[in-house]
């Protein structure tokens, strides 16, 4: 068996698993936090159905601040906290707490993106039918912008892979640590093109299947 | 230097690196404008409905756009490591880090400008077609014309995810902000300095966005 052959198998294949393991948490994490305050922004805007001034430039400052930091210096800056939640601030694990931080800020703007396209005669004629606030936002703002949102899950998804390639530079392990380790710390280049590869692919399908499932819906 | 005070801090170790940021991301955004329009006006010319329509083409540069697009820069960054190193001679500092950080950009403004070019209302187009009006004409009278205060935000956005992306570039021994926070931060753990570092960076973006607002305001129609 050739040495790549052998590598694939104990390095690439598990860090592979841990990458997969990465974003599934972070998913996990950041799709329910980002939807509520995608839907909490949209709601208490100016036009929003209970609008709350203070609230709104509450969740606003907080997002842009999230959003301008790098995601590198944010899970810099988790480090502590990690540490307190995890007992330790390296691995799969410890990752996925400021990736998840990170995405759902990114999730909820796209999440806000998608409601503010609703035409407002839809809300209003909810509002008209008697529907509570509840039922609005399930059965009108969350059914109408089913589609877009899943395009925005999509995107989302593809911006944690990123960000996990990232992570594996402060510790976190993945693909992007095997690539930075095999292919810029020792120059081993099959390692690192097998990598760029892997991932090339796994975007490639997410982009693919999450197209896919846009259509169905 | 952890013990210093911010004031020293802030001149000894903050500014130089900002310093140096500023360059990458300038630079980077400078060069990567030129191409990326570049690459719209062809996906522009040679869309099926486009001035002139060419299936290949038009495939190629798209498709080259969207799995570049998509890429996490650090994988890019060490996978364009030999190119870099033939263009710059090297492949660390923040000279090398313009170069991966202009191929990852490129693709992703370039579909931007895109969109934002086919925003412009085909109505228009089709009133300077048929007044005869050449096709470069119509590129730079109307879809660059018509798209400017909406592609002033695109810039904007791509120089902010350029500073996101050049401290990612720190990783791979680029310098900048990002350097700071990975060598006082993260392997030093000295939170004083990290902390000062994200206010610089805070502040950065912010005024990046400040300006574009401004500015978009001033060319909008």
């Amino acid at each position: 068996m050739s040495d790549w052959l052998i590598m694939l198998k104990t390095v690439i294949f598990p860090e592979f698993i841990n990458t997969i393991f990465i974003t599934v948490g972070t998913l996990i994490l950041s799709i329910p936090l980002g939807l509520a305050t995608g839907i909490s922004l949209t709601i208490t805007s100016e036009d929003g159905i209970s609008s709350n001034y203070y609230l709104n430039l509450l969740l606003n400052k907080a997002n842009n601040f999230l959003r301008s930091i790098p995601i590198l210096i944010l899970i810099i800056l988790f480090i502590p906290f990690t540490r307190v939640v995890f007992g330790k601030a390296y691995g799969v694990l410890a990752a996925v707490l400021p990736l998840s931080a990170a995405a759902g800020a990114f999730f909820a703007r796209l999440v806000e993106v998608n409601l503010r396209e609703i035409k407002p005669g839809l809300i209003e004629l909810g509002k008209a039918l008697g529907l509570s606030k509840t039922q609005i936002v399930w059965e009108i703002l969350m059914k109408e912008s089913l589609p877009g949102i899943s395009g925005s899950v999509t995107t989302c998804v593809i911006s944690i892979i990123a960000s996990s390639t990232v992570a594996g530079a402060v510790g976190a392990g993945g693909l992007g640590a095997i690539a930075l380790s095999y292919g810029y710390q020792s120059f081993n280049y099959s390692i690192l093109y097998t990598v760029v590869f892997i991932i090339v692919v796994m975007v490639q399908c997410v982009q693919y299947f999450g197209d896919k499932i846009r259509n169905f819906l | 230097m952890g013990n210093d005070s911010i004031l020293k801090i802030t001149t000894d170790l903050l500014l130089p690196a900002l310093g140096e940021t500023l360059i990458m991301v300038f630079i980077s955004t400078i060069i990567s404008t030129v191409l990326s329009f570049g690459m719209a006006i062809i996906l522009i010319y040679s869309y099926e409905d486009g001035l002139k329509p060419n299936h290949t083409v038009y495939q190629i540069v798209n498709g080259f756009c969207n799995i570049f697009k998509s890429l996490p820069f650090i994988i890019v960054a060490l996978a364009v490591i030999p190119f870099t190193k033939l263009i710059i001679g090297t492949s660390t500092g923040y000279k090398a880090a313009i170069v991966p950080l202009v191929i990852i950009s490129t693709p992703y403004l370039a579909k931007m400008i895109e969109t934002a070019f086919l925003e412009v209302s085909t109505g228009l187009v089709e009133a300077a077609k048929s007044m005869g009006i050449k096709n470069r004409d119509i590129i730079l009278g109307v879809y660059i014309n018509e798209s400017l205060s909406g592609n002033l935000l695109n810039v904007a956005t791509i120089m902010i995810w350029l500073v996101e992306a050049s401290a990612v570039a720190a990783a791979i021994g680029a310098g900048g902000l990002g350097a700071v926070a990975i060598t006082y931060g993260y392997r030093l753990s000295n939170p004083k300095i990290i902390f000062l570092a994200v206010i610089v960076l805070v502040v950065l973006v912010e005024t990046i966005q400040w300006i574009a607002n401004r500015a978009y305001y001033h060319v909008k129609p």
